[in-house]
Formats: C-alpha cells, structure tokens, sequence
C-alpha cells in the first residue's frame, strides 16, 4: 500500500513537470490582452509538481500502513472490467441494448451468487428495457449490432 | 410584499400536475438512493441528467432538488437499521440511531428523524427564500476579481472541510482545473492538452467525467468493499414506531441547533451536508448535560445530525442559485445540468428566471411534506429494498452510466472516457485523493480562468486588482486561511486543544 501511494505520488510528479513544460514550449505564456492560453495550465502544473513532493516524502518516510492494495475482492473487480471491456469491444456485433443486457448478467454470475436462470432472465429483461426505454421511448440512437438491437 | 407574491407565483407553478409529479418522483428516488449502497446523490442526479432534455428546465430541476434532499432522509433508514450509512451525511446517524434500533426503538429513531428533517427543513426554506435574493442582489456588485477570488476561497475551504491530506486535496482540485482547460482556449482560439485528438477539441463533458468518478468507479469500490450489515426487521414495530413525549422532549432542542448549524455550513461554498451533520453531532454532544449517553442510544445524537444535513441540503442551493458557485458534489452535477440547458446560475437568476427560482423554493415545501409522509408511511417498503443483492444493482449503475455518457455525442469514444475516468475514480478512492475537489476543480475552473484573464485584462495587467478591491481581499484572506488551516490544527493539537471527541473508526 505504501508503495502504491509513492507510485501515485510520481505519478502526479510526472504529470506537474510534463503540464509545465507542455505548457511552457507550446502555448504563449502571456497574451494581447492579459495571460494567454498557457498561462493556468503552467501554474497548475507548477502546483501539481510542488505538492506531489511532500506526498511522496509522506509516504517514504512513513512506517507501512495497515491496508492491502490487492484484497481478493479485487479479482471480482477485475472480472467485471474485463466483462465491461470485451462487451463495448464487441458493441458492433451485439448492439447497445444487447451488450448492456450481457454486462448486467455477467456481473450477477460472476460475483457468484446467482443461477443461470436468474442471469439468462435479467439479460433478456435488461435487453428489452434498454431497447424500448431508451432507444424507443428516448429516441438515444443506440448502437445496433447483427441482430439489429 | 414582493417575497409574498413571488412565493405565490413559485407556488403556481410547484403546483402543476407536471411539477407535482417530477417532484412526488424525485423525492421518492432520492429516498430510495439514499437507502440503496453505491448510488449517491451526484451519480444519480448525473445519470438520468441526460434522460430529462425532454421535461422542462424547471420541472427537471424540481425533480433533481427533490432527490438531494431525499437522499438525505434515505440514507437514515441503512444507518438506524442497519448500522451502515445509506450516503455519507448520515454517518453519525448510525452512532446512535443503530444503538437505538438495537434497544428496540428504531421506530422511535425513523420517526424523530423524519420529523427533525421536515421541521429542519421547513425553516431553512424560509430563510433561504428571505436569504438568496438579499445574497443575489450583494452578488450583483461582483466583478470579475470578486468571482476569482470566490472561486479560490472555495477551492481553499475544500482543505478545511474535507479529510485526509491537505496535499491531496489541492492535487484532486489542480486535476479537476487542469481537466477544465482541456479543449478550445475560449480568448485565443487554441486548442490545449487535446494531443491531437479531434473530439477533445471541444473539452470532455461534465456527465461523462461524472458517469465515470460517480457511477463506474462506485461499482468497482462496492464490489472491492461491499458494507455488510445485520439488518434488524425483529425489533422493529410499528406500534413503536411513534415517539414518547419525554423522546420528543430530549429532542426537541437538538432540531433546533442542529438545523442552525446545518443551514450555516450549508450556505458556505465546499460546506457540504456531510460537514454539516458532523458538526451538529459534535456540537450538540457538547451541549448537553449527559455528554456520556452519546453514542448508546440518546435521541439527541439522532435528531441533531438528521436536522443538519436536511438543513444544509436545502441551504446549499444559496450559492449555487445566487452566486453560480457549487457547494457540494451534487450541486455541482446540478449547475452542470443548468448550464446544458442554456441556463447560468448567478445574481441575475433572479430577475432574469424567477419562475425557475421560486417554482424551487416552492417546491421545496411541497417535497418536505411528501417526504415526511413518504417516510412515516413507507418503510416497511423502503426495508425490503434493503434486501436487493448489490450484484443486481450494479448492472444497471453500468447500464445508466453508459447510456448516459453515449448520449452526450452519441459517440462510443464517450463511453470509453468514462470506462477511463471510472478507472481514474477507482485508483484516487484506494490512494486516498478525494473526488468532490476535482469535481468542483473542474466545474469552477472555467469561472476561475475566465475570471482571472477578464479582471487582468481589464486592470490592463496590474495585480493591484486583487488586493484594492475590498470583498476581492476577503475573499482571498478567507482562502489564505483556509490552506493555512492545517498548519493551524497541527499548532493546536500540539498544544493540546481539538482532541477529536469521536473515534470514527469505531462505526
């Protein structure tokens, strides 16, 4: 954990010096009238960097905390952003309406708690609400897959 | 006179069957958001946002504001029930609602909060129809260095109420800011950080950044650390569900403060209804003459913080309606739901909306009732749908979120923003850079930069503008102050004041 948090720390490091120096080479500084477009983002940058430091000095200096990044309920989170994922990958084959039904029944499965037939009823109930509820009723232009939902 | 005939015209058009019905079903969803773990205010408000283009401003709003101050009863009924707050206001509720519930008188804890929000509630509608207008017509005086200073006095009071590192507070608000400036620079033309990318060219949508931190990244932290409970059904009767005189006694006065104090830190920019409900807990322990029975079952513990963050929920539209500045996450999401509809909160709201206004304000009163018989009446129902597996519900947080960040362009490349700001949400919750800072970062940064430019623009240059406008000055003092706090506290614990009256970590 106490490694996650330095990491985070150089993470928003990098990201204060790369803001600054992308500001400071690619946008004027100083406009015709007052400060120019890279004038907020400099010094948001400048804040970034400097307050990243005593984060990070926090953090190695500090003894370990108590805490796990990884608990084995994060493998279950996991899952279901691999879930998420493939499905809006395969959106142009399944369709919105499809694709969203397949998530909300994946997700019941894979946090284990529910049969087939309470996933397979919620994927063809979620299907049929998203299609007519949204794209129907809302008129949202869904994507449609090969089955034309 | 004029307040009288504004609040009849507000109440003309709460009335309607259109308004009575968004509001009758705002309020009913904010209630059952508030019971429901891993649905919050903002992520609710910010996934049917775009579901309401076809309602009316005014009806939409009505409906959004009945859901913030219905959360804030909901989340009541997980606290005393089920020791697990239903949102994060009413985490002391479960200090001692849940002992109460557990002496066998949860009907008794239901009840007084019910009725302390509704009174609370009721009086802070008062003072904010009587309070705003006076506020609006001071803002009218604000310039652009008045705006800026606002803004930084805002983002400065995010470190004296929020928690964890002040470091990681004013990161969380600098990301926020720098996400803002993604896009067109509105003066030159420009595009900034949009790295070549055609569709950062107009900057990233406020619903699909808030689709991502509020709804995918809730998912991935109630599946990471979802809040068990043993829910107690065996000591709840409805015979017992109505107070003794002696109850309402004790907790009579504790509406009272707590209401005071929920309404105050409601109006301040960044306040928040969670602040609120904190402060009033730990100021009414502090007045009471047996401090020791907090935190076992005393009445008062429950009826001051429920006051406070109904009170502050109501008072919180103050800035956001009269000076165009959030005071929390949700009415954050809410000024973003103003602004796609054409409209900008401010000083001018008044006279140039007033039907919007004070159909709110009427509103409010309409929807405090609703909720007070919603919840003397409909618990049992609200219980059940404590039983709904969180397996179930997160496929339709995912469902709405993606259609929601869809909508925004009818584009799959939204989706994908917001899969990446879920994953963004997820990493800041486990490192520990608080969210609402970079909401309001994001949200203010506009006003912020546009503020700074204009005012420098017009001092052609000069600084002088910050510091020789007098409400510029306090402003930016105020903010001075407020990062200066957590140097203050340290001094102070060092010398032995501010010892912490409550060990969080025992809820």
């Amino acid at each position: 954990m106490r490694l996650a948090n330095i990491i985070g720390g150089v993470v928003v490091l990098l990201l204060g010096i790369a803001t600054t120096v992308a500001a400071w080479l690619t946008l004027p500084y100083t406009g015709e009238f007052g400060p120019g477009p890279g004038f907020v983002p400099f010094w948001l940058g400048l804040t970034l960097t400097v307050c990243s430091i005593p984060v990070i000095v926090t953090d190695l200096r500090g003894t370990e905390r108590s805490g796990k990044l990884f608990r084995p309920e994060t493998w279950q989170c996991l899952k279901v952003l691999v879930l998420i994922v493939l499905v809006f990958l395969s959106l142009p084959i399944l369709g919105f309406s499809v694709g969203l039904a397949l998530i909300t029944g994946g997700g019941m499965r894979l946090m284990g708690r529910h049969g087939w037939l309470a996933c397979t009823a919620t994927v063809i109930g979620t299907a049929i609400c998203v299609h007519y509820l949204f794209g129907q009723w809302l008129t949202i232009p869904l994507p449609k897959g090969m089955v034309g939902w | 006179m004029d307040l009288l005939h504004n609040l009849y015209t507000g109440f003309s058009i709460a009335l309607t069957w259109q308004n009575l019905l968004t509001c009758t079903a705002g309020v009913f969803f904010g209630q059952m958001i508030g019971i429901l773990p891993g649905i919050g205010a903002p992520t609710a408000i910010a996934l049917l946002l775009p579901l309401t283009f076809s309602l009316n401003p005014t009806s939409a709003i009505i409906m959004f504001a009945g859901i913030y101050y219905g959360v804030a009863y909901g989340g009541t009924v997980t606290s005393i029930l089920i020791n697990v707050p239903g949102e994060s206001s009413s985490v002391m509720t479960c200090v001692d609602g849940y002992a109460m519930a557990q002496k066998g008188r949860a009907g008794a804890a239901l009840s007084i909060a019910a009725i302390g929000s509704f009174i609370a509630g009721t009086a802070a509608i008062v003072l904010l129809m009587s309070f705003a207008p006076v506020l609006a017509a001071f803002a009218l005086r604000f310039g652009p260095a008045e705006y800026f200073g606002l803004a930084v006095m805002a983002f400065g009071l995010l470190t004296v109420f929020g928690s964890g590192s002040p470091f990681k507070i004013i990161i969380s608000t600098a990301i926020g800011v720098l996400i803002s400036t993604i896009g067109m620079d509105g003066v030159s033309g420009m595009p900034r950080l949009t790295f070549g990318i055609p569709q950062f060219l107009g900057g990233i949508d406020f619903i699909v950044i808030i689709c991502g931190l509020f709804g995918l990244a809730e998912v991935f932290n109630s599946i990471e650390a979802p809040e068990g409970g043993v829910l107690i059904t065996d000591r709840f009767k409805l015979s017992e569900a109505f107070l003794t005189w002696q109850e309402w006694v004790a907790g009579r006065w504790a509406i009272i403060r707590g209401g005071v104090i929920g309404f105050v830190i409601g109006l301040i920019p960044a306040g928040g209804i969670t602040t609120a409900s904190f402060l009033a807990y730990m100021a009414e322990k502090r007045a009471s003459k047996h401090p020791e029975t907090f935190g076992k079952g005393d009445i008062a513990g429950v009826a001051a913080p429920e006051a406070a963050n109904n009170a502050a929920s109501i008072s919180g539209f103050a800035p956001l309606l009269a000076l165009g500045v959030p005071g929390s996450a949700t009415t954050a999401v809410m000024l973003a739901g103003f602004m796609m509809w054409g409209i900008r909160p401010g000083p001018l709201l008044f006279t140039t909306k007033p039907d919007l206004v004070w159909g709110l304000i009427a509103s409010m009163y309409v929807g405090n009732v609703i909720l007070l018989l919603i919840n003397m009446f409909l618990i049992p129902v609200f219980v059940a749908m404590l039983r709904i597996p969180y397996s179930i519900l997160m496929g339709f947080i995912i469902v709405f979120a993606s259609i929601g960040a869809f909508s925004v362009n009818n584009s799959m490349f939204e989706v994908w923003l917001m899969v990446g700001f879920g994953l963004l949400g997820y990493a800041m919750k486990k490192l520990e850079y608080p969210i609402v800072p970079l909401i309001l970062g994001m949200v203010l940064g506009t006003l912020v930069e546009k503020s700074l430019r204009q005012a420098l623009v017009l001092s052609a240059g000069s600084f002088d503008v910050f510091y020789t406008r007098p409400i510029t000055v306090v402003f930016l003092l105020i903010a001075l102050l407020a990062y200066c706090s957590p140097l203050i506290r340290a001094a102070l614990r060092k010398a032995g004041y501010g010892k912490t009256a409550i060990n969080l970590e025992s809820l």
